[in-house]
């Protein structure tokens, strides 16, 4: 049972990354390599997709040792928590900044 | 009594425990210091994010006009707060990777330095984070990153690496720490609850435990590649560019990953030294475990140094006048008062310190390669400031610039270091520093034989 679970969710995880990056990559209107880290090209939000994916990947080491309601607990705390950082970050220094 | 817990605490055990059991005055003055320290680095912050990066020495220092300032006109767009994120990166590497180690070569022997490094991991690693946000300026952009990040962008390699990294150290801490939480609810009555709900329904049965060691061993194999990409990745937002002298290289990947173990195992050993001196823990992490750690650091230094070497001789041997110019700026120019002190001092005599037991046998002192390893952390912290400054400082169409940091730059990432401080001992407060199946009688005996 475990393994099985374990399997699910690195197959989540793995599919969540190959359609961030492949979303990403198909809505690529440009052709340049260049290194210009934000523009409006791409599928929209299509990082946080396969970052979703890595945080999913990895937590099947919980997957496997954890009971079911625990692991939900914890994957919901990893994601919440991951992009609370972002909330919080971005809502102080909104406030503070000019 | 739980199946495997062992009725009595033993005389191990109790010590390991202390700094859970006991709150002495020095702790209250220790954590008063640090949130001292903080609130003023909260305050340099604000200070910053009111009225934007020209607070920092990040600023234009001649007459340009506005579309030259920042940076490009005589200053440098990049200085501490880079170096600080490299440092903190470097830092969380050693972490993990010890205690990788430790469970993948079944190094029973340093399984009592494993956690020490493992938390390292985890407070270095929102450090660096932060060391980013501080030198951005508009961090209330940071979704940015996640809605419109491109995948050509080293930048969004390393957002994705380091959250790899992190959310990996998360977990693997997490299952590492299980069953001594668990261990803990016994322990410590008071605090029962919540160490039960923390351990969440953990039994502590051999089936469990047997689980939870074939997790943690694929775990540490699937970190050790994780750790080896952060680094890299954070290189190539430098090796990637071509129109910086001294940074577009080919060696910059290796180069920053053998650096990244050295700082990261010089603070592993700094911090052993520390708690092995601050709760007499001679018996826990003997003379044997800190030489076998200064044995690694010794060769990773090596290591690195002959890479070093390697890429100065390639820049100065024939190189393109523009890598001349910034080698020269180094070696002759300006940064020669803080790149031959680097030398001599940074590098050179922790050298020395670490070689000498291999030369003169019995003569390895814990006290003088603590010293070494501190010094090593300093040099590192300097090398990675004349890998990013000097280059910006000799960009191919300006001249030479100059970039002093601010008091208010300086505050904010002598900050990260005190939340660091203050994060590890929160943690010393709560969890065990040393894995408490490493102070059973069975396990101590097992790691002295292998020693």
């Amino acid at each position: 049972m475990a393994s099985v679970k374990t399997l699910c969710v690195v197959l989540l995880g793995l599919l969540l990354i190959v359609a961030g990056v492949s979303l990403w990559v198909l809505a690529d209107s440009t052709t340049a390599v260049v290194s210009i880290p934000l523009a409006s090209t791409g599928f929209l939000w299509s990082p946080l997709i396969w970052i979703l994916g890595i945080i999913i990947i990895l937590s099947a080491a919980l997957a496997n040792a954890l009971p079911l309601k625990n692991y939900l607990a914890w994957l919901l705390l990893l994601v919440i928590g991951y992009l609370a950082i972002f909330v919080i970050l971005v809502s102080i220094t909104s406030v503070i900044l000019p | 009594m739980k199946e495997g817990y062992p009725t009595n605490m033993s005389a191990e055990e109790e010590s390991v425990l202390q700094p859970l059991l006991k709150t002495g005055k020095g702790f209250y003055v220790f954590v008063g210091v640090l949130l001292v320290l903080t609130g003023w680095f909260l305050y340099c912050w604000y200070t910053q994010l009111s009225q934007g990066l020209i607070v920092t020495g990040m600023r234009s220092i001649y007459n340009a006009p506005n579309y030259m300032a920042y940076g490009v006109a005589g200053g440098s767009p990049w200085g501490v707060y880079v170096t600080t994120f490299i440092f903190w990166i470097g830092i969380s590497h050693a972490g993990i990777a010890i205690s990788a180690s430790v469970r993948l070569m079944n190094l029973n022997k340093y399984k009592v330095v494993a956690r020490i490094a493992e938390v390292l991991t985890l407070v270095a690693l929102p450090m660096a984070g932060l060391s980013i946000v501080f030198d951005v300026g508009r961090p209330d952009r940071l979704f940015n990153l996640l809605e419109f990040g491109r995948f050509q962008a080293p930048l969004l390699w390393d957002l994705s690496a380091v959250t790899t990294y992190f959310m990996a150290t998360i977990i693997y801490l997490y299952l590492s720490l299980r069953g001594d939480i668990d261990r803990l609810a016994l322990r410590i009555p008071r605090r029962e609850k919540f160490y039960k709900r923390l351990a969440m329904h953990y039994e502590g049965t051999e089936t469990e435990k047997e689980r939870h060691k074939q997790t943690l061993w694929w775990l540490a194999i699937a970190i050790v590649p994780i750790m080896v990409t952060v680094h890299s990745v954070v290189s190539f937002v430098f090796g990637l560019m071509i129109a910086r002298a001294g940074w577009y290289s080919t060696i910059f990947a290796i180069y920053f990953v053998v650096g990244a173990i050295v700082s990261g195992v010089a603070a592993v050993y700094s911090l052993a030294w520390i708690f092995r001196w601050l709760y007499k823990w001679e018996s826990l992490i003997t003379d044997d475990v800190l030489k076998g750690i200064s044995w690694a650091l010794r060769n990773v230094l090596i290591i690195y140094i002959y890479l070093w070497i390697a890429e100065e001789l390639t820049t100065n041997y024939m190189g393109p006048s523009a890598e001349l110019r910034v080698s020269d700026f180094l070696w002759n120019g300006p940064y020669a008062p803080i790149f031959w002190p680097l030398v001599i001092i940074g590098f050179a005599i922790p050298a020395i310190i670490l070689l000498k037991p291999v030369f003169a046998r019995k003569t390895f002192s814990p006290k003088l390669t603590f010293i070494a390893s501190i010094i090593l952390n300093v040099a590192l912290w300097i090398k990675r400031f004349i890998i990013v400054v000097p280059s910006l400082l000799n960009p191919p169409l300006y001249q030479t610039g100059v970039y002093i940091p601010t008091v208010t730059e300086v505050s904010i990432i002598l900050g990260t270091f005190w939340m660091a401080a203050l994060l590890y001992v929160v943690f010393m407060k709560i969890f065990p520093i040393i894995e408490l199946d490493a102070t059973d009688p069975a396990n101590l005996n097992r790691g002295l034989e292998e020693a």
